[in-house]
């Protein structure tokens, strides 16, 4: 578009400037035409005005001629009247330059009388006079030229003589004396004279003058070349003569020479005088005009053509400029309408004009800044100082540029670039003042977030833990993490920035990292959780793991990369562990999942049996016989339900390695009859020959755990009896080796069974994994016996092993390792057999006493009321912890609290330690709790010791265990403690109490809203969860659950959102059972 | 020149030492007037324009200078170089002053001051001669040579022309006339003559010696005798000398080609 005006433009000049040129040639042509035309017109003009000056001449000199020689004949008529002498005619002489001598002649033609001495006496020759006559005529007659001075030297002038220096010519007048006698006076007449009065008219360059005779013979010429007497032929005035006595004309010579010709005759005597002018020097004023003239002209024109291409340079420059002007004008216009808003002031600072930016920023309109000056704007949020800065640069420079802050219409006062120019005029003073204004307020407000976001940043990279780093292009570091930095041995980030890899990392590292970076330079594509080994400053292999990103500019182009390094060293453990755990997980599940199917049938055959028997015992008529049998399966299968549950208890303690050894000293022999007699019975009732073999010395006594080699024995025996159908089993040990006090012995049971598959032996130790599933169900059993016995064997130092042959029989064997007993250190006794306490069973005692029982089931509390009732005890029973604190505080202090541990709204132990603070407060003596529970664990007990429980009692309850225990607790008199309480710790207790039931009064919806809420946030790791949390805290504040909830806050602190969600959903869920 | 001149005024005194008239000076101032002796056609000198009647001259100058000088008035008398020594010696005029000549005739009559002007001799012929081109052509035979009576030019010209005819008009006219109407071809004259005709007349032509032909030194005349009055004006020309009033007039009258140096 511009170029398309600017060739238009171009085009246009190129018009004007031709048709300038063309106007110029016309006009110069036309001048030079004019010119030409009239110095033509001045040039005929020129020859006719020569031709008339030459025949005025003519006629001039013509008159002249007439009345000299008009005198010259008065002169001779006188002279011939008076005839005075020679001394006379030498006075008619006088002022009469154009005659030479006068002389009268006397008879024969001789001079009588001159006025020249030398002439008399010459003889004069009047024949070629004209007019010529032969009679004497009263006129002036006139001769031919003669060469000489006077008559006396005078001879006529031929054409063939040389040009005379000096002439004259002989005039005669014939006068009558009287009627016959005539004299003739004649006169030498001086040609100089005429000469010389002619060539003062016409100047020889000019042209010449002729005088000739009537005849055409020529007498005078002011050109010397012209010979006197000639007749010219080529002479155009005595043809001319022949019509007109006077006349002019132009005419060239022989020798090409122009003339302008004018003649005239004499009106009295026969002359003709002959002006010829030089028609080139007649022309040469005109032709000297005429060059002037044009010079003139052509001065004029070049003077005006140069006058006109000024004037037309001007006026295109002008135009151009007009044009540039317009062009900067509009440009200026819109710049002036720019985005930032302008301001143009005089040079007092006195606005002229603003932009609509100006107003759209400052919300001034136009008409309110006009007139005003710069200073409205300002602000008092400047010092004096700064517009003393803005004045001195405007003074330096003539410019300022800078922030500064402005005061808008509405009050407010806002940051602004402002850029003031001045502008100067021709004179150099300045003349103006140019500002614009850009609000920048939001531009601060990015930057002031974006230096936040820095801050926040370089905080971030010098605080975290992991390596992090940015580079550029060529692989140099920008930025990095203050971690890098210092495991790469710098003391600051900011060293290692434009370092390379080369200049921080061991070589092989580096080159690892340039070829990761260059494929991701290549390809674009992050290279993620890339896991590399690394030594740490102590020499240590640790494992990171880094993902690297490709950072683009907007083209997408790859320009640098950053990394995130992490230590996994740690998380690599864990991850091993719980790989692990999760394996040994599953393996536990699947194993429990048999379990539970084997526990089914397990508890089914004697459940079976207590069941059936039980509603035997029930129908009427049945003999006391037939009660008693019956009540003794009932015993058996409870018995075997019991030994069950041990063996799972059993295993679950070796497992949990929770089991104490008890070392005493024993008798293998001993050990092996007592087990033979434990299994007499059932050996006798299978047909089976049980038998037993100690072949070493029978009185040696071992240290060792005697209770689990019973264990392990029993086991063993059980099993053989177990899968043996006929036959028998051999129960063998044997010292096998003895080092020093230490021996190793060995037991086996061998028997004639099944055998065992040899690819199933493996099998044989494990938990829940009998040799074939099948097995169980014929031959009953846990299948926990043999596991139990490895585990045992190993925990005392020992090994187990088997070997069976398949339909031949089996043997196990067990070594241990035990320490010899010093013969002669005498008889230890032997633990309890099973039948000794089945024998005390039934023994009863009385006992005196207040019970308080706290038990939440319904069937415990009844059978434990009914066995201490049979004991001689007072029961109260109470349903949980709160219950009894309140119970034990208020009402009735019992002799003795047994605590079930596991209980809604207040739990045993915190019961107890209810209790046990009330006791303190109180200074009361210490009231025995004694732990009620089925939770058979260790962990259980000290539990429930640490909350200041007593001592322990199993569920379900044996009579004897409950007959041995409370002798221990009521052997002293109850009755010897006041039974009320002093006001004070009764009335902080009262505050525990309402604490108690405060957690009653947890506004539970309003928990459990909050915890959906918080979940929510919680699972989208949402900041917002922290607040909320608060709330969550507000709530639960001087509850039971407040303890908790602030554990969960820390964790939420720490940004474990993860976990926090967890241990809330656990609380939210124990809270639900709660309720 | 100076040589020359101081010479022949040295031979003027011997030749007649107590000859003298005395009173000149005394008269003059006695009657309070100095009469001056003029030739009134010398153009430059002491010329009377026909036309106005008033003089005009180098020598117009002087004397009214010599007048103030003396404080008495001028009075001017018409003389010639004709009639010169008759109108000195015969007391007609106290001084004769239009630069005359010094010549040996002059100088046995009268008591010259010294020069202050001297002149070379010049021919004049009309622009039509074709014979008379160069000064060599004037002493040819055929050539007529006219000459004023009285002048210092006749007895020159008489000894010098060889071959030329000389002509010896009895007036200056006279010698003008001749020339102009072809009876002679030159006539011979002074440098102050000269230029008159070169600017009264349109058909003189002069003719320039081609080197020095014969330079006679111009001063005044005064009757011999009175040397008071001769001191007296000897005075008042190196006045005029020294303080430039005589070089001013001799410019004024553009006769510096004529001026004597000393």
């Amino acid at each position: 578009m511009q170029g398309r005006q600017l060739a238009a433009r171009m085009q246009g000049n190129r018009g004007r400037r031709t048709a300038f040129v063309l106007i110029v040639l016309l006009v110069a042509l036309g001048a030079f035409a004019a010119t030409a035309y009239v110095m033509w017109r001045w040039r005929a003009k020129t020859i006719d005005h020569q031709l008339a000056t030459a025949a005025l001449t003519a006629r001039a000199l013509e008159d002249h001629l007439t009345q000299t020689f008009n005198v010259i004949e008065r002169t001779l008529l006188n002279v011939a009247e008076e005839d005075r002498g020679t001394a006379d005619l030498s006075f008619a002489l006088r002022q009469a330059p154009y005659l030479r001598s006068i002389a009268i002649t006397g008879k024969g033609g001789t001079v009588a009388t001159s006025s020249t001495a030398r002439n008399v006496g010459v003889r004069l020759m009047l024949t070629d006079f004209l007019p010529q006559t032969a009679e004497p005529v009263e006129v002036l007659r006139v001769g031919s030229l003669h060469a000489g001075r006077d008559f006396y030297d005078g001879r006529l002038s031929h054409l063939a003589s040389p040009n005379p220096t000096i002439s004259f010519i002989p005039v005669a007048r014939d006068v009558r004396l009287d009627r016959s006698t005539w004299t003739t006076v004649v006169a030498s007449v001086n040609t100089d004279y005429f000469l010389n009065f002619y060539s003062h008219h016409i100047p020889a360059d000019e042209g010449l003058v002729q005088l000739l005779r009537y005849d055409g013979r020529l007498l005078l010429s002011t050109d010397e070349a012209e010979r006197p007497g000639m007749l010219n032929s080529s002479d155009g005035v005595p043809a001319r003569m022949a019509e007109n006595e006077a006349g002019r004309f132009e005419e060239s010579t022989e020798n090409g020479r122009a003339l302008l010709t004018a003649y005239r005759a004499s009106r009295a005597y026969p002359f003709v005088l002959v002006v010829r002018l030089d028609k080139e020097r007649a022309l040469a004023l005109w032709r000297e005009d005429s060059a002037n003239a044009f010079a003139i002209v052509g001065a004029i024109l070049l003077a005006a053509l140069a006058l006109a291409s000024l004037y037309f340079v001007r006026s295109e420059r002008l135009t151009r400029d007009q044009a540039r002007d317009q062009a900067r004008l509009r440009v200026a216009a819109t710049a002036f309408e720019s985005q930032a808003g302008m301001v143009v002031t005089n040079a007092r600072a006195v606005i002229l004009q603003v932009n609509k930016a100006f107003t759209a920023i400052t919300g001034y309109a136009a008409e309110e800044a006009v007139g005003q000056h710069m200073g409205f704007l300002q602000s008092d949020r400047h010092d004096t100082a700064f517009y003393a800065t803005v004045r001195a640069a405007m003074e330096d420079t003539g410019t300022y540029a800078g922030e500064i802050l402005i005061r808008h219409r509405d009050g407010t006062t806002h940051p602004h670039f402002l850029g003031l120019t001045a502008v100067t005029g021709d004179n150099g003073r300045i003349s103006h003042f140019v500002g614009s204004l850009i609000d920048i307020t939001e531009r601060k407000q990015a930057e002031e977030e974006v230096r936040e976001l820095n801050r926040d940043f370089v905080s971030f990279l010098e605080n975290t833990t992991d390596f992090i780093y940015f580079k550029d292009g060529n692989g140099c570091f920008r930025f990095c993490s203050q971690a890098l930095a210092l495991i790469t041995g710098h003391a600051s980030w900011r060293e290692i920035v434009g370092k390379r890899d080369l200049d921080v990392f061991p070589q092989d590292t580096a080159q690892a990292h340039y070829d990761d970076e260059l494929q991701i330079f290549g390809t674009g594509r992050p290279l993620l959780n890339k896991i590399e080994a690394y030594q740490d400053a102590e020499g240590n292999r640790r494992w990171i793991s880094t993902s690297r990103w490709p950072l683009s500019d907007h083209e997408g182009k790859v320009t640098g990369l950053f990394g995130i390094s992490r230590d996994i060293t740690q998380s690599m453990a864990y991850e091993r562990e719980l790989q692990q755990a999760r394996i040994s997980a599953e393996a536990a599940n699947i194993a429990k999942s048999r379990f539970l199917a084997s526990m089914s049938h397990e508890i089914r055959t004697p459940m079976n049996g207590i069941l059936g028997m039980a509603q035997m015992f029930l129908i009427p008529g049945t003999t006391a016989e037939e009660r008693e049998n019956y009540a003794r399966t009932i015993l058996t299968s409870g018995q075997t339900l019991l030994r069950l549950l041990n063996d799972i208890l059993d295993l679950s303690k070796i497992e949990a390695g929770k089991i104490a050894l008890d070392h005493a000293a024993f008798a293998p022999a001993q050990l092996m009859q007592e087990i033979q007699a434990l299994f007499a019975g059932p050996a006798r009732d299978r047909s089976l020959e049980l038998s037993c073999h100690w072949r070493t010395a029978p009185g040696q006594h071992y240290h060792s755990d005697a209770h689990r080699l019973r264990q392990m024995l029993s086991n063993l025996v059980d099993n053989a009896l177990k899968f043996t159908a006929q036959g028998s089993v051999r129960i063998e040990g044997s010292e096998v080796e003895r080092q020093g006090d230490s021996a190793l012995l060995e037991f086996s049971v061998s028997d004639t069974g099944i055998g065992i598959p040899e690819e199933k032996i493996e099998l044989l130790f494990k938990p829940f994994s009998q040799a074939d599933n099948s097995t169980t169900r014929e031959f009953g059993g846990t299948g926990l016996g043999l596991s139990i016995v490895k585990r045992l064997a190993k925990l005392i130092g020992g090994e187990v092993g088997v070997d069976s042959t398949a339909g031949k029989g089996s043997r196990f064997w067990f070594r241990i390792r035990a320490d010899l007993v010093a013969a002669g250190a005498g008889s230890v006794a032997v633990a309890d057999v099973p039948h000794a306490r089945l024998a005390t069973a039934t023994a009863s005692s009385h006992w005196r006493g207040h019970v308080l029982v706290v038990e939440d089931d319904v069937v415990n509390r009844r059978v434990i009321k009914a066995m201490l009732t049979r004991l001689g005890l007072r029961v109260s029973l109470k349903e949980n912890g709160a219950e009894a604190v309140r119970f034990v505080i208020t009402d009735e202090r019992p002799d003795l609290v047994l605590m079930d541990l596991s209980m809604p709204v207040l739990d045993g132990c915190d019961a107890t330690r209810e209790i046990r603070r009330w006791e303190a407060a109180a200074r009361l003596p210490r009231l025995p709790i004694i732990a009620f529970t089925a939770g058979a664990f260790d962990a259980d007990r000290a539990n429930s010791i640490a909350a200041g429980m007593d001592d322990f009692l199993t569920k379900p309850v044996d009579l004897d265990a409950l007959n041995s225990l409370l002798p221990r607790w009521l052997c002293r008199t109850p009755e010897t403690l006041p039974s009320t309480l002093t006001d004070a710790p009764r009335l902080e207790h009262q505050e525990r109490l309402e604490r108690l039931e405060r957690l009653e009064r947890l506004d539970t919806r309003q928990f459990a809203l909050l915890v959906e809420d918080l979940v929510g946030l919680l699972d989208k790791h949402s900041f917002d969860a922290i607040a909320r949390f608060k709330d969550l805290r507000l709530i639960a504040a001087g509850t039971a659950i407040a303890d908790d909830i602030d554990a969960i806050a820390r964790l939420l602190d720490e940004f474990r959102f993860d976990t926090a969600r967890e241990r809330l959903l656990a609380l939210a869920s124990t809270q639900r059972e709660k309720t | 020149m100076k040589c020359r001149a101081s010479l022949l005024f040295l031979i003027a005194l011997l030749a007649y030492p107590a000859q003298a008239r005395s009173g000149h000076l005394e008269k003059v101032l006695a009657t309070g007037e100095v009469r001056v002796c003029i030739w009134p056609d010398y153009y430059g000198i002491s010329f009377r324009n026909p036309q106005t009647r008033q003089l005009n001259g180098i020598d117009i100058d002087m004397a009214h200078a010599l007048a103030r000088d003396l404080g008495v008035r001028v009075r001017f008398v018409d003389s010639s170089f004709a009639s010169l020594i008759e109108d000195v010696t015969g007391d007609h005029c106290d001084i004769a002053m239009f630069a005359i000549g010094v010549t040996a005739y002059r100088s046995e009559r009268l008591r010259f001051t010294q020069p202050y002007l001297a002149s070379d001799i010049y021919a004049v012929t009309t622009r039509s001669n074709r014979r008379i081109r160069t000064w060599d052509d004037i002493d040819q035979a055929g050539v007529v040579v006219a000459v004023a009576k009285g002048t210092l030019h006749e007895p020159v010209m008489r000894e010098k022309l060889k071959q030329a005819t000389l002509l010896v008009t009895a007036t200056t006219q006279g010698r003008e006339q001749e020339v102009e109407s072809g009876r002679a071809d030159v006539f011979m004259t002074d440098f102050p003559f000269s230029r008159r005709m070169l600017e009264t007349t349109d058909w003189a032509r002069l003719v320039v010696p081609a080197k020095t032909y014969y330079v006679t030194p111009y001063a005044y005349a005064m009757q011999k005798g009175d040397d008071l009055w001769y001191a007296r004006v000897e005075r008042f020309l190196r006045e005029v000398k020294r303080d430039g009033r005589l070089l001013a007039a001799i410019k004024r009258h553009k006769l510096d080609p004529i001026a004597v140096s000393d």
